[in-house]
């Protein structure tokens, strides 16, 4: 009887004794491997990062290169004013502009369809850094040969 | 008087073979919860450092992305001045005013990117006739045939669709 308890004590110390170091090194290489899977995210991270970069800078340079060509860019304030005082030298009507961040300038231009022609070409030719997004010319029927011009002019002033 | 000598070896006790059993047990058992605990610290530590470096990289990506996103917008800003310096719509406001008769008048043209949409007031046929065989003359402009407009309630309006002339 005695034996039998002895046995019984041996069987479960060496299961034991077996069983925790196989659970120990279960729980390690878990570990080990979760620790894996996170240095691989990281050197994937890494990389992102330097393709990111390389194309930061051939954007940069694209960007530099161009505001080479078209001169410096050009300031809502300054576009606002330029349109209203070249507008009223020309003996157009103008309405209140519009500016907001994301678009730019939205002006409305009342006159003469030729003298609204010049105007713009003026404008075009003045402020090449500032592009017309969208035009529209509406035709006056109670006066015609005039025209209401409403286009909206983008500015390449970084405002972000 | 008879003496009696026990010959046989005497067996070690099952005591001292148990108490062997039980401090190799414990020995093996302290060794093995020392050495998993060495490799736990050494693990936790690693993977604070890889949690650390692993947010640092994300806080750069977050910083570049947003870099990039700035230029792109930038850049997209300097494609529409391209476009707009090899095809200015100053030149499409004078087609039109050019490609006016006496008997047709501006109602309404719009232009966005490279489409541009035309609509003409003209009495008879002959006038967006007319305007339509001005316009083809547009180096950089290349209009479609006049069609009635559709959705307005006027007849005597013809609507041009026009596009950019590719270079």
């Amino acid at each position: 009887m005695r034996r039998t308890a002895r046995l019984v004590t041996l069987t479960v110390m060496t299961a034991v004794g077996l069983a925790l170091p196989w659970a120990a090194n279960r729980c390690i290489a878990r570990r080990v491997e979760a620790l894996r899977h996170a240095w691989t995210e990281e050197d994937q991270l890494v990389r992102q990062i330097a393709a990111l970069k390389t194309a930061l800078q051939t954007a940069e340079a694209t960007a530099s290169r161009c505001q080479a060509l078209i001169g410096s860019p050009v300031s809502v304030n300054d576009l606002e004013k330029a349109i209203r005082s070249e507008a009223t030298r020309m003996g157009l009507t103008t309405e209140p502009t519009t500016s907001s961040r994301e678009v730019g300038v939205t002006v409305a231009v009342t006159g003469p369809l030729p003298r609204l022609c010049r105007w713009l070409d003026d404008l075009e030719r003045h402020f090449p850094g500032a592009p017309a997004l969208r035009l529209e010319c509406f035709g006056l029927d109670e006066r015609p040969g005039e025209a209401k011009l409403r286009f909206t002019l983008a500015t390449t002033e970084d405002r972000s | 008087m008879k003496s009696t000598v026990n010959l046989r070896p005497k067996r070690p006790s099952g005591r001292r073979a148990w108490v062997i059993f039980l401090t190799f047990w414990a020995v093996s058992l302290s060794f093995t919860s020392w050495n998993t605990r060495q490799s736990w610290c050494q693990i936790d530590e690693l993977a604070a450092r890889s949690a650390h470096r692993t947010a640092l990289l994300q806080t750069e990506i977050t910083d570049l992305s947003k870099r990039l996103e700035r230029q792109r917008r930038i850049l997209a800003r300097y494609r529409i001045v391209e476009a707009r310096l090899r095809v200015p719509w100053s030149e499409l406001l004078t087609v039109t005013a050019m490609a006016l008769t006496e008997q047709t008048a501006l109602h309404y043209l719009g232009a966005q990117g490279a489409t541009v949409e035309l609509v003409i007031a003209a009495a008879g046929e002959a006038g967006p006739t007319a305007v339509a065989d001005r316009l083809s003359r547009a180096p950089l402009w290349t209009f479609g045939p006049p069609h009635r407009e559709g959705l307005a309630t006027r007849d005597d309006l013809w609507a041009f669709e026009g596009q950019e002339t590719k270079p």
